[in-house]
């Protein structure tokens, strides 16, 4: 199901002193099965522009495909917006903050028993939802949303949009809010139910070293604008211009540039943490040190000290990469 | 939700913005009154003519003003179709037909009923549009100051205020985005029986109610941790002092209501008189 977006505009408030320009002709095609992140400062337009692409904002210029579904600004022919929302599950910031049932699996089967299922169904349909986000149905299932933790309402409330299978997801923000391992799963369940439901995955990140890790495709939103949409590893040579639109370049990234400044040539590719460490064994193999012994040890433990790895020596250097190797 | 206009702060610079808002408050109650004193329609005329002058000054587009009485026109057309067909006072001709009975005098009571109520509605959203709602509660804070001998709590009931205000942007926000996320799953709120509507509110209503609950939670909170209390004397960072253009617009504001008064009361409704000099002019 890919989705087409030609020459889409927007503004709020359109007519008043208080119109603001959200969006300036957007154009976009996203294709089946992409892992698709969209990054821009606050009041870039991403998020009008996600809730686009399933018909929460009526478009007033321009053009949106979703799989034969059209949405223009002429008020005919409708969309089938009850067909559209199923197709793409939408998933908010801090989508906690949605829950309103007296249990979890009422809620979750909110969204099935709206299209049109009936009570049993839907609720079976909300268990394996729960358990596809990783939650005991049975053990969950009948106590309050308030009762959960922050962790739990945040997978209950996505198991509450993943349980119509949208074949495109769409996440704003999904870890928003959360600590470093709680990101972690989050971020694994949104692959897992890109595997197992919705392989057309849409997410809204702050983070670039989070998503380039996970996404297989990035594009910069600026003022309204697409501002890049170029392949990961071009995409971060424009780092200054990147820096202006209130965006940091990678930790992978900045390191291998300036590891690049000190004379150690990582060569090209490098967008995150996974391909940084990937350049650096093959860098260690290239040198003839046996890459087993840089692999699952203490880098910065008892041994790493005795023999000066892992280090930096005053110039800033590492010494693994002196002479002395 | 966002485009929620009704008595929204229009903010421009303008001499009617600057003006002391305890005197905008003072002004706008004393329009009120004055409104029910006005006897003709050459009196109402006066009336537009003084607002359009007002909201010209202001830099407020007319056309926002008019838009105030979008809201009430329903309850605008009720009123005036009531008035004109169960005016009680004395006629001087009936027209009747089937059950209806209009006469002159019914209808010359609507109309000015209904301008009443359209220059009441449009006068007072002045006061919204160039008044910030922190300068109003300040204002509001300080006309009441009186009543702290008699113990009210005039400072915390300003600040119940001032928060309250401050809490309705976010809620309307808060609201659309849980409508949107609902709506994502399928809520349908647009259609079917008001019944149906109000059921289908619950889930944007309920998560509405309970992230309001918990920023008030939160709001006590920092206001505790920073030893806040209303009560102690305090001091303002922005002091409402009155300036020489608070004068000449109290002198410009007596005028009118001198005018519409003497209207009323020594020249009995000056439309007679127009009315005359028009049929002179003709015959």
């Amino acid at each position: 199901m890919p989705i087409v977006v030609k020459d889409l505009s927007f503004a709020y408030g359109k007519g008043t002193p208080f119109e603001k320009k959200a969006l300036d002709g957007v154009s976009l095609t996203i294709e089946d099965g992409e892992f698709l992140g969209i990054m821009g400062h606050t009041g870039s337009g991403k998020s009008t522009f996600i809730q686009h692409l399933n018909g929460l904002i009526k478009v007033q210029s321009g053009e949106i495909d979703v799989n034969g579904i059209k949405l223009t600004p002429a008020k005919r022919p409708k969309p089938d917006l009850k067909a559209l929302r199923a197709a793409v599950g939408m998933v908010f910031q801090y989508p906690e903050y949605q829950l309103f049932d007296d249990t979890v699996i009422k809620d979750v089967a909110f969204g099935p028993k709206n299209m049109g299922f009936k009570k049993e169904e839907a609720e079976e349909m909300a268990r394996q939802a729960l358990r596809l986000v990783g939650l005991d149905p049975d053990e969950v299932g009948q106590k309050a949303p308030f009762e959960l933790s922050g962790g739990q309402k945040r997978r209950a409330a996505i198991a509450g949009v993943i349980v119509m299978k949208p074949k495109i997801l769409v996440l704003d923000e999904p870890t928003a809010g959360l600590d470093p391992y709680g990101k972690e799963q989050i971020l694994d369940l949104v692959l897992r139910l890109k595997e197992e439901c919705s392989p057309t995955v849409i997410v809204i990140s702050h983070d670039m070293d989070e998503i380039t890790r996970y996404a297989s495709r990035l594009v910069v939103f600026g003022e309204g604008k697409v501002a890049f949409d170029l392949p990961m590893e071009q995409l971060f040579e424009h780092g200054r211009e990147l820096e202006e639109l209130g965006l940091e370049i990678p930790t992978a990234v900045r390191l291998a540039t300036a590891l690049k400044a000190r004379g150690i040539d990582l060569g090209s590719g490098i967008v995150n943490m996974d391909t940084f460490t990937a350049a650096v064994l093959k860098k260690f193999a290239e040198k003839g040190v046996p890459v087993k012994e840089f692999c699952g040890i203490d880098w910065f433990g008892e041994r790493s000290k005795k023999s000066g790895i892992g280090a930096a020596d005053d110039n800033g250097s590492a010494d693994i990469f002196g002479e002395g190797i | 939700m966002r485009d929620v206009a009704f008595g929204q702060y229009y903010p421009v610079s303008s001499p009617i913005h600057r003006l002391d808002p305890r005197l905008k408050i003072i002004f706008t109650i004393m329009y009120i009154v004055t409104m029910f004193f006005v006897a003709s329609y050459a009196g109402y005329a006066l009336v537009l003519i003084f607002l359009l002058s007002v909201c010209a000054i202001s830099h407020v587009p007319p056309k926002a003003m008019f838009k105030s009485i979008k809201g009430v026109i329903v309850l605008l057309m009720i009123t005036a179709v009531l008035n004109l067909f169960f005016y009680a006072g004395e006629t001087s001709v009936e027209w009747t037909w089937w059950i209806f009975t209009v006469s002159p005098e019914a209808i010359d009571f609507a109309l000015k009923m209904m301008f009443r109520l359209i220059l009441l509605i449009m006068g007072t959203t002045i006061l919204t549009f160039t008044t910030g709602t922190s300068e109003l509660t300040d204002a509001i804070e300080s006309l009441f100051k009186p009543l702290t001998l008699i113990k009210i709590p005039v400072r915390d009931i300003a600040l119940i205020m001032s928060i309250a205000l401050r809490f309705i942007p976010g809620l309307i926000e808060e609201t659309d985005k849980i409508m949107m996320a609902q709506k994502a799953r399928g809520a349908d709120m647009d259609s079917g029986n008001i019944f149906k509507r109000i059921k289908a509110m619950l889930p944007v209503i309920i998560p509405v109610f309970v992230s309001a609950f918990r920023k008030a939670d939160e709001l006590a909170d920092a206001l505790d941790a920073r030893c806040y209390q209303a009560s102690p004397k305090r001091t303002k960072m922005k002091k409402m002092r009155f300036a020489w253009r608070d004068l000449v617009a109290f002198l410009i504001f007596a005028a009118f209501v001198t005018l519409i008064f003497l209207d009323k009361y020594l020249w009995g409704g000056v439309d007679a008189y127009i009315v005359e000099a028009f049929k002179g002019l003709i015959g």
